[in-house]
């Protein structure tokens, strides 16, 4: 055999797997002597080495020889590539969704150790292991042969009975955000008034607030798993919408006890004492700037309700039709 | 030109394994195989034919031997049973696709 050909086969026998070697080199082999000894019947002589190489042109590049050999592999193949696409981003967004709100408010209590670099970097950081992790469980899915069905029990009815609409992003996540800091300051993980210095004055809620410790962690705490939820569905439907209304009607439900309520601050100590009518008084207009944007929500969430159910009649009798 | 290059290489791709299973009813080894293609017009690159070969014959499509011809080891193809089944539901198919497409742009008026 030439020693071109074996230089070939040599190259192609380096790509490939050390169990299937010997066998697709030995078929391999064959096929360039069929080729060999083929050509050179039809011109009747043997081959140039031009020509020879030509035949082994043929073929292809040893790498791509070796590839065509066996079957096609991936880390993340077609079939669940879009699956990881859309939970490696809801990963990367969730994470970040938590983390920044936490680095941002350490940050501000404790003082800026770490500076704006500092925070954006341990952002990349967790964005970064966080893609690392999500797609490592997707290569051992793909390995194990193991597929997520959900997209396969898909109906087209779901368009009709279960979406409303899809939803604004930016919207939910400024809701989580802003729920999550609550449920922080409300359980005490992160103080707002270390910036105080010791022993000159405080400012505490006052007794008002004392009934609401539960109320306010559920009612928090299910708009947090609700909108949480909405984002990694995608859509609003209207189960959602209608817990959207009454999780938001019950917050200005809250409000409204608070506004009324006397003393929401107590203040010690001379410049909190001062200051106290006046921290009072923007409190409360603070609550009803929360409440009027609570109100806004739950009027858009169920205006979205309201469109659904109207728009279904026509929906059906479309598909009736 | 990409495009249209893609999209007959895509046509081509199914048609190339109907008409390797359709000669392979009759015995054949890799280069009698790859010059009985190109006599009907259909000329398949020695990287794409001998690769399909394996492949149809890992998938039971096509048995294979090695004989000794002409003082060399050849291995030699042939249809399979299961080979003979999938090639007669693959021609039913490339018949009605071929009728359809004829119909669709109007070549059978």
């Amino acid at each position: 055999m030439n020693d071109l050909v074996e230089r070939y086969l040599h190259a192609v026998g380096g790509h490939l797997r050390e169990a299937r070697r010997d066998d697709i080199l030995e078929d391999l082999r064959a096929a360039i002597e069929d080729e060999i000894e083929g050509r050179a019947e039809s011109l009747h002589r043997p081959l140039q080495p031009d020509e020879l190489a030509a035949v082994l042109e043929g073929f292809g590049h040893p790498l791509s020889v070796a590839r065509s050999y066996q079957p096609p592999r991936y880390l993340i193949g077609p079939e669940l590539y879009p699956d990881w696409w859309r939970i490696l981003r809801l990963a990367i967004i969730v994470a970040l969704a938590i983390q920044v709100p936490v680095l941002l408010i350490v940050g501000a209590t404790s003082g800026w150790v770490t500076g704006p670099f500092g925070l954006l970097w341990q952002s990349l950081s967790l964005a970064f292991w966080v893609a690392a992790w999500v797609t490592v469980v997707f290569v051992a899915l793909e390995y194990s042969g193991e597929r997520l069905g959900w997209r396969g029990r898909w109906r087209a009815a779901a368009l009709v009975n279960d979406s409303t609409g899809p939803i604004r992003r930016g919207d939910v996540l400024t809701n989580l955000f802003s729920e999550g800091v609550f449920l922080l300051w409300w359980n005490g993980v992160i103080k707002l008034d270390q910036w105080i210095p010791p022993n000159t004055f405080s400012i505490d809620l006052g007794a008002a607030w004392q009934p609401l410790y539960w109320p306010l962690n559920v009612i928090f705490g299910l708009a947090f798993v609700l909108h949480l939820l909405v984002l990694w569905r995608g859509v609003w439907q209207r189960w959602t919408l209608v817990t959207e209304i009454a999780l938001n009607l019950t917050l200005v439900a809250v409000i409204a006890y608070l506004v009324l309520a006397p003393d929401l601050l107590m203040t010690r100590g001379a410049p909190a004492d001062l200051a106290g009518p006046w921290l009072e008084r923007t409190l409360r207009v603070a609550l009803l700037v929360i409440a009027g944007f609570t109100l806004w929500d739950a009027l858009a969430a169920f205006r979205a309700y309201w469109r659904d159910r109207n728009e279904r009649p026509s929906r059906d009798a479309v598909a009736a039709g | 030109m990409e495009t249209s290059e893609s999209l007959r290489s895509e046509i081509r791709r199914g048609a190339i394994v109907l008409a390797v299973l359709g000669l392979l009813r009759r015995e054949h080894y890799g280069y009698s195989l790859r010059k009985a293609l190109a006599e009907q017009g259909m000329v398949v690159e020695e990287g794409t034919l001998y690769p399909l070969i394996r492949r149809l014959e890992q998938q039971g499509l096509l048995s294979s031997e090695w004989r000794i011809e002409n003082k060399r080891r050849k291995r030699f193809y042939l249809l399979s049973k299961d080979g003979e089944v999938v090639f007669e539901q693959l021609s039913r198919d490339w018949r009605e696709i071929d009728a359809s497409v004829r119909a669709l742009t109007g070549e059978l008026t």
